[in-house]
């Protein structure tokens, strides 16, 4: 059996927030600071060779995790195995093994071109001379960048400079590739695209763990997700077994005018399907239902509406995604 | 460790090239120490001679070339600023501008992005010093010994001890949020205790024995005993055995510091907090 490319084991991460003063230090006065857990007890299975997801919310924990799988935070407690190695005994070991792509367009030298960039970062990975040129020459080929290459960062869109930051993540020609929000700020055109070299990097036989709050990109490039909520993963499957979890084929988007209580149509409409959220503003009530079938609930949704005095000025049928997922496990969507 | 050594020329290389993108502030590097000390200091001095004679600095050193008193002691407010700003201000401004955290990414160790600094900071010290020497040659008069050279070493150790300080400070600057302002005053206070523009011997009493305590106060003392005659604090070879001594625990205490710093840093978060 092979090792898994990352495996943590109840993983906590509590900060504190606050300042604790020298003065107060001295004094020795007792520590009031608030803390609160950004990643509260995470068992993690990234087997080597797939493309993994975490995906919730902003603050939800994701970005900790990656940060102490990268030895750049030292968890509070649990422990860490990344390529086999513990990251808290060999950080330089965990370091010369992965590709991380953090911090996106900001971490690059806008006043360096490309190729003086990766030159840099290429020794910094202590890649050898002699390998330097060929090493930065296939990274840039990679994320299709080698006709830019003597251009200056500052010249680069901001799709370029995500390629780019992620050609440096390639530099070490790591086994495992870590990417925060990788598509984050990015236009259609270019997320695509960065998908597409994602994708390339499992055909190559790499690991990739990424994090990221788009469900859509969770759902066409990962082959497993961890749903994370308040530190915490709710649910970890493949997308498809993880939409079939809520036992719906379709779901149903309404928006209704509604003069007096709700409760009445809420009722009458959760009869017939599930309802995963509702929120009333001023006279109108949107609602997300999961049903079996929108052909069977919406006529059965008019009725309900008028019998309850409302009216229904919306309707959108939509197929299951993992927003739904994260709706049902969590009650709030993913935006929130 | 080859790799490392590898690392440390890349920041330099990389520093230099970037800086070279901003061609004004590499020109500013080498004219503001002219308008904000090298001038000011001559023109006070020069204010308070007699008969073109600086008698009070013959009197207190033994030596009358104020020209010679003053670019000397900026050798040394050089290596001071190259380690507060250069190396030490400049791993903050990393954090800042978010490309610290990539590098700490690397397999390097943490320490050669000081080392790295130091060096790109002393081949841009060694242009500014003789951009400034040759100013002074021209306009000011300023003549040079040969013997200057046997203060080399004292220089070499005063920025040995530098590099040390910086990485104290650099590991104070990464975890402080007020670092500007905190290198800033740190710089000033260092310079002017170190004997830089005066001598150490006219600071006020509790003042004088931190000035004894830092290893540049005697590296300017040899550098002016060797190029101008002047008279030593102590005595050359006890000054050395004092800047050694300095050194010696200005090195590794700085190190110290600085993993101290990263370890605080790695547990609080606080890398990519700009």
């Amino acid at each position: 059996m092979t090792a898994p490319a990352v495996e943590t084991k109840d993983l906590v991460k509590v900060f504190e927030r606050g300042r604790r003063t020298i003065w107060q230090r001295l004094r020795r006065e007792p520590d009031r600071r608030e803390r609160f857990s950004a990643v509260d007890g995470i068992d993690l299975r990234v087997e080597t060779g797939e493309i993994f997801g975490l995906l919730g919310p902003n603050g939800a924990g994701k970005t900790t995790t990656m940060k102490m799988l990268a030895t750049l935070l030292i968890p509070t407690s649990g422990s860490i195995r990344v390529l086999g190695i513990d990251p808290l005994e060999r950080p330089r070991d965990v370091r010369a093994r992965l590709g991380a792509m953090l911090s996106g367009e900001r971490s690059l030298y806008w006043k360096l071109t490309a190729r003086e960039n990766l030159e840099y970062f290429a020794a910094l990975y202590h890649v050898s001379p002699n390998q330097t040129r060929a090493r930065i020459e296939r990274a840039l080929a990679a994320v299709n960048l080698s006709d830019r290459a003597d251009d200056y960062v500052e010249r680069y869109s901001t799709g370029m400079r995500q390629r780019l930051a992620l050609a440096r993540a390639l530099l070490p020609d790591p086994p495992l590739v870590i990417l925060d929000e990788p598509t984050v700020g990015l236009d259609p055109q270019a997320s695509r695209d960065l998908r597409d070299r994602v994708r390339e990097l499992r055909a190559q036989g790499r690991t990739v763990l990424l994090t990221t709050h788009y469900m859509e990109e969770a759902d066409q490039l990962c082959d497993r997700v961890a749903i994370i909520d308040h530190g915490r993963i709710v649910a970890l499957d493949t997308p498809a077994a993880l939409k079939r979890t809520i036992r719906a084929e379709e779901v149903v988007h309404l928006e209704l005018g509604i003069d007096g209580d709700d409760r009445t149509v809420l009722e009458h409409l959760g009869r017939m399907a599930t309802v995963a959220r509702s929120e009333r503003t001023n006279g109108t009530l949107a609602v997300t239902a999961h049903c079996a079938s929108a052909r069977d609930f919406v006529p059965a949704a008019f009725d309900a509406a008028r019998s309850a005095g409302a009216t229904i000025r919306h309707v959108e049928v939509v197929p299951v995604t993992l927003e739904d997922v994260f709706l049902s496990l969590t009650g709030r969507a993913l935006r929130e | 460790m080859i790799g490392d050594v590898r690392a440390a020329l890349a920041i330099a290389r990389k520093d230099i090239r970037n800086l070279s993108r901003y061609r004004i502030a590499v020109a500013s590097m080498a004219f503001t120490p002219l308008y904000q000390f090298v001038i000011p200091a001559f023109l006070f001095g020069a204010a308070f001679a007699v008969n073109g004679r600086a008698t009070g600095l013959t009197a207190t050193l033994g030596t009358d070339d104020l020209t010679g008193f003053i670019f000397l002691g900026g050798v040394v407010a050089g290596i001071v600023s190259t380690a507060f700003w250069g190396m030490a201000m400049s791993i903050r401004n990393e954090m800042d501008m978010g490309t610290l955290e990539p590098s700490w990414l690397t397999p390097t160790s943490h320490e050669m992005f000081v080392i790295g600094r130091a060096i790109g900071g002393m081949l841009f010290l060694i242009l500014t010093q003789a951009a400034l020497f040759l100013f002074g040659i021209l306009f000011m008069g300023l003549r040079l010994r040969p013997e200057m050279l046997l203060a080399l070493p004292a220089v070499l150790l005063a920025l040995l001890s530098m590099v040390g300080i910086a990485y104290l400070l650099a590991g104070i600057v990464l975890l402080i949020r007020e670092a500007n302002f905190f290198i800033d005053t740190a710089n000033f206070l260092f310079v002017t205790i170190s004997g830089v523009s005066f001598p150490v011997t006219l600071l006020p009493g509790v003042l004088q024995p931190i000035a004894l305590a830092l290893p540049t106060t005697y590296a300017v003392d040899i550098l002016r005993v060797q190029a101008l005659g002047a008279r030593p604090l102590f005595g050359v070879g006890i000054e050395y055995g004092l800047l050694v001594a300095g050194t010696a625990i200005a090195y590794p205490l700085g190190r110290w510091a600085f993993a101290r710093a990263e370890r605080t840093m790695r547990r609080r978060g606080m890398l990519s907090q700009y």
